[in-house]
């Protein structure tokens, strides 16, 4: 709960700490107009002081969005992973950031990074790193799909106690393999392919900053190893192999900064 | 002799603009080039009018004459508008660019704006009705939004229905034109600004002063680079600045970990950046601050360095012949160089991350030629750790205050630094259950370093006298603690216009104490046959001296020869060292390309693996460590920017000591560990042996010198270690391959990105059938940084996200050995300039 809470205060700061400096400028779509000056202004203009002036905005926020250019987005990630075979089901919550380019009005090109801390029957970290084509169809709205690579790193919650290894090698004991899925991998830490889809609103606060829910599909096959004791021979430990399978869906929250 | 310095102004504004040099993070010793002579730059002739305004960017490249030899397109708008600027650029005339008082070459960007010329009245009559209409007046005052710099060479062009008003803005960055009333359109354009754009409403007869402020194009904060090399003298230094020290991806902003991603070097572990250099020992590789010997580098020892980044002007890294004004290493040099407070310069950053805070300020007095800078640290990284396990405290901080007063060859300078670490572990639980925190690690110092600043150019001399306290405690009873005294003196003559003299001298005298609450406190070797112990008490002094000749007969030759010596004593055991050195610089075409060599004897007293405050020198005794270095390559520049380095080394070391230990025994991966293995490891800690190391670094790196910055670095090595029976093994952190690609790059909107990619074979390990028979498996690391800049009227604030390790890639080998690992370490930070 508590890292929950200080990773809400985390992806919110910046928003929190620029978005209530940052100049407000209206949204519109038409060319700016006249302003109008303030009754103390007029007082002056004789005056010896100067009247500070920013530029007009010269584009509605909506239009400056849609402009080609590098923007950064932070934001936390929730969901459920069914665990395929002899997987084990996951419940992940975590971060994700995605630096991307937006490359044309409809087009974007993103790489999402999410480290996610997984909870339930498998204790550890799950992380993923995809490269994403995004279509924005209509103001918000934004599809994703993305192929990258993503891993685990952990260890069943019922094998605290008795996993093996690390102790000296036994003659008896194999040698690196790739364990059936009738038998259980207590540990987990390598990584696989992962694929994704995704669904995301933003709606646009200002020519600094878009807010908005998103949610996610995804399915990775995990190379699970294990590490035992070390080979004598290599020096290098003796690792045990299984194919891990998850199916997921997420959702979460994000905030983007232009 | 005729010194070369590439330098790069980026970013660069009216050429009025950097001739004042108000910008705080340029280097300390470049002065930049200053406008003499601006040839006009007209419309061309029979391009049409047009609505707005046109850029074009060149780089100006001025010799040390002030003479612009070259002038060289960046960003075009057309073949007449390119050739107008090409052609005029070439007969502009500058006072050269300096460094410590020596012109040298520079290489400038400079972008010129075309204004269209208004559309002309149609007839004489309906001049003289305008102008009769231009009864009020529009006043103003152009600034740089978040800075407050003025913008000088502004073109403010007000529009009025079909005419358009011109002026220009002055030095002060103000500007006047009589304007009709009504309503106006005013536009601002500057060369390094955003268009800026405002409407005003005037009444008759009418004065309004104004106060625009412009975004400007990019707020890097370091936008002056020096990008190339400087006097040189030395045939291995890599100098870094600028976005070099505080952007590079994996560093967490910190000027001293990008020594990481140079040529010849790897590291102990990923998050423990202690150096392998050219495969020496990390106790042999030493750091400093401004020629001063830091007891502490890091915090907690992979944290933060001890100095506030700000104080950082650039960092020099030798990974082997280095200076002799740097003795008692026989591995490489680091040398941070703190930055020189400017007159013009006043500032204050606070700065804010996940694991710290800090704060730095900057006051210049120009009345009394006086500049004042004070800086701080508080770590706090038990916040984070707290919420994850509450047995484990640790905590950090540090200061440094500097008052200067002069140049760089009259004056002195007051500067005092300190830091400590603690780390609290509970023991114990009181009779409630609750822990009890008790130290179980303390590091801390303090130094004073008082430097006075005598002669000119051709004759210059610095005195120095620092005094320090360090302390080391380990566990909640045992504490080492260090009062030293430190006199330094440095000395350079002109002997001649191709013979230049430098020579110094060294002394150090420490008193070490243990304090054991409840009982002796000495730690003694493991082994009582070992005669080494490995901090006596009592005193200890060094003593050094050296002299060189910087010799260059003809311009394209370069012999600097000299010898250092060096004089240990502690108790009863006395060490001399005494290290000849020698290098060679000869330039092969006319203007960048050198061939180099070196060679040279270094020694060191023995050091311990980790450097901490007061348990540093130790087991004098057994004799001092030395290495026979040589060097060889060349360096080349392949475009303006663009650079090449090539070198292959060969380090002979007889003895070492403190090494090819670390690593399990085939007998521990065997199962058949037992005392006496640890007494044969504490035995071949103090067994001197020989070593050897070559190899081949390759450095091809870009300058920061149009938003992107960045260098390839490969290095091919190997470093042995001779065993008991004389065979060569593979050294502890020997690694064959290590290739790191690092680039960052400024994007519009003040956002900046960087990634480094590490790719390096593993370390050896211990198998059945050897010490260091086997190796670990290759090491991949991505790391990734994204920096963006927020402007507001009177202040900036920088925000960055730094990830190391973006995809959880494994780790194994070095002190870790077979023992593979995954970890990703991001962090977000904070930091406002006011």
């Amino acid at each position: 709960m508590r890292m929950t809470w200080l990773f809400g205060v985390i992806v919110s700061l910046p928003v929190l700490v620029l978005g209530a400096e940052a100049p407000v400028v209206e949204t519109r779509q038409e060319a700016p107009r006249v302003e109008v000056r303030e009754e103390s202004e007029k007082s002056l203009i004789d005056d010896d002081r100067y009247v500070p002036r920013l530029s007009l905005p010269t584009q509605a926020d909506i239009d400056a969005w849609r402009e080609p250019g590098f923007r950064v987005t932070l934001g936390w990630i929730q969901g459920r992973q069914k665990g395929m075979g002899p997987a084990p089901d996951l419940a992940p919550l975590g971060a994700a950031l995605r630096p991307w380019l937006r490359v044309s009005p409809h087009w974007s090109l993103g790489a999402t990074f999410s480290w996610q801390a997984a909870t339930g029957s498998f204790e550890g970290l799950k992380w993923g790193a995809t490269l994403e084509p995004t279509w924005h169809p209509w103001r918000g709205l934004a599809l994703s799909l993305g192929v990258g690579y993503g891993g685990l790193l952990g260890m069943r919650a019922s094998a605290w106690d008795d996993s093996p290894g690390n102790g000296p090698v036994e003659p008896s004991q194999p040698v690196s393999r790739t364990v059936p899925d009738d038998e259980v991998l207590d540990k987990c830490s390598s990584g696989g392919w992962l694929a994704l889809a995704r669904v995301e609103y933003q709606f646009v606060v200002g020519p600094l900053f878009s807010t908005g829910p998103f949610g996610q599909v995804d399915v990775q096959r995990t190379g699970c190893e294990m590490a035992m004791a070390d080979d004598v021979e290599t020096g290098k430990p003796i690792v045990w192999k299984q194919w891990w399978t998850h199916r997921g869906v997420n959702f979460g929250w994000w905030v983007t900064w232009r | 002799m005729t010194t070369r310095v590439v330098a790069c102004l980026v970013a660069w504004a009216a050429l009025a603009t950097f001739a004042r040099a108000e910008d705080s993070q340029e280097a300390a010793a470049l002065v930049a080039p200053q406008l003499v002579a601006l040839h006009p730059i007209d419309w061309p002739a029979n391009e049409p009018h047009t609505e707005g305004l046109i850029s074009v960017t060149v780089a100006l490249v001025i010799d040390v004459d002030g003479e612009v030899r070259r002038s060289e397109l960046v960003s075009g708008a057309g073949a007449a508008f390119d050739r107008a600027v090409l052609r005029a650029s070439v007969l502009f005339r500058f006072e050269p660019a300096t460094w410590s008082g020596e012109p040298v070459e520079v290489s400038v960007p400079f972008t010129h704006t075309f204004v269209p010329p208004p559309l002309p009245p149609s007839d004489d009559e309906e001049v003289e009705e305008s102008d009769r209409t231009l009864v009020s007046r529009l006043e103003g005052l152009v600034q740089e939004r978040g800075t407050r710099r003025v913008v000088p060479r502004g073109t403010v062009v007000v529009r009025v229905g079909e005419r358009e008003l011109l002026a220009v803005t002055d030095d002060d960055g103000k500007f006047s034109v009589q304007v009709p009333d009504g309503e106006l359109e005013v536009r601002v354009a500057s060369p390094l600004h955003r268009r800026f754009l405002q409407k005003e409403s005037l009444a008759a007869n009418q004065r309004l002063r104004v106060n625009y402020l412009l975004d400007r194009q990019s707020y890097s904060p370091y936008e002056t680079v020096v990008v190339g090399t400087r006097e040189r003298t030395e045939v291995s230094r890599t100098t870094l600045q600028g976005r070099e020290l505080t952007h590079v991806p994996g560093t967490f902003g910190d000027p001293f970990k990008v020594v990481q991603v140079l040529p010849g070097v790897t590291q102990v572990m990923s998050l423990l950046p202690m150096p392998v250099v050219r495969g020496s020992s990390p106790g042999n590789t030493g750091f400093f601050l401004d020629e001063s010997r830091l007891p502490l580098l890091f915090h907690l020892f992979g944290g933060p360095s001890v100095v506030h980044p700000e104080f950082i002007d650039r960092v020099d890294f030798y990974p082997g012949g280095f200076p002799l004004k740097y003795g008692g290493y026989t591995g490489g040099i680091v040398d941070g160089q703190t930055r020189t407070g400017k007159l013009q310069d006043n500032r204050l950053e606070f700065d804010l991350n996940l694991l710290q805070a800090g704060v730095f300020l900057r006051r210049a007095f120009p009345d009394a030629d006086l500049t004042t800078t004070v800086a701080g640290r508080i770590g706090y990284p038990a916040l984070l750790l707290g919420l994850i396990i509450d047995e484990v405290s640790l905590s950090y901080w540090d200061y440094q205050a500097r008052i200067e007063q002069g140049g760089l060859y009259q004056g002195w300078t007051a500067f005092f630094y300190g830091a400590s670490d603690e780390v609290r572990i509970a023991f114990e639980q009181d009779e409630n259950g609750k822990v009890v925190l008790q130290r179980a690690a303390l590091f801390r110092f303090h130094r004073g370093d008082l430097r006075l600043r005598l002669g000119n150019e051709e004759r210059n001399l610095v005195a120095r006298a620092i005094v320090g306290f360090d302390e080391s405690g380990v566990g909640p009873t045992m504490t080492t603690s260090t009062l030293l005294f430190q006199p330094m003196l440095r000395a350079g003559v002109k002997l001649a216009k191709t013979l230049r003299w430098n020579s110094g001298i060294d002394g150090q005298g420490r008193r070490n104490s243990t304090e054991m609450a409840g009982g002796e406190g000495e730690l003694v070797a493991p082994d009582d046959a070992l005669s080494g112990t490995l901090n006596d008490d009592g005193w200890m002094y060094l003593g050094g001296v050296f002299t060189e000749l910087v010799w260059q007969p003809v311009s394209r030759l370069l012999v600097v020869p000299g010898v250092r010596a060096d004089y240990y004593r502690q108790a009863d055991a006395a060490q001399l060292g005494v290290d000849p050195r020698m290098h060679l610089r000869l330039r092969v075409d006319e203007q960048h390309t050198w061939l180099k060599a070196s060679v040279g004897r270094f020694t060191q007293p023995p050091r311990m693996f980790l450097p901490l405050p007061g348990v540093d020198i130790s087991a004098l005794d057994l004799g001092l460590l030395s290495s026979l270095q040589s060097s060889a390559g060349f360096e080349t520049r392949l475009a303006p920017g663009v650079e090449l380095d090539v070198q292959t080394y060969f380090n002979w070391m007889d003895p070492v000591l403190f090494d090819l230990a670390l690593n399990r025994s085939p007998d521990e991966l065997l199962g058949r560990h037992d005392n006496e293995s640890d007494n044969d490891f504490a035995r071949s800690l103090y067994t001197g042996r020989k070593g050897r190391s070559f190899g081949l670094e390759v450095m091809l790196r870009k300058r920061d010198s149009d938003g992107l910055f960045g260098w390839i670095s490969y290095t091919l090595s190997r470093s042995q270690r001779q065993d008991d029976e004389g065979n060569w093994q593979a050294f502890d952190f020997d690694r064959a391959h290590i290739l790191n690609l690092v680039a960052g790059l400024k994007l519009p909107r003040n956002w900046e990105v960087g990634g480094r990619v590490l790719l390096q074979t593993g370390t050896p390990i211990s198998t059945m059938f050897g010490y260091n028979s086997g190796r670990t498996d290759p090491q991949l690391r991505v790391d990734l940084r994204i920096d963006k800049r927020a402007v507001w009227d009177k202040w900036l604030l920088d925000f960055y996200i730094d990830v190391i390790n973006v995809v959880v890639a494994e780790e194994s080998g070095g002190l870790v050995g077979s023992d593979a690992f995954r970890y990703v370490l991001p962090t977000i930070g904070f930091r406002a300039v006011l």
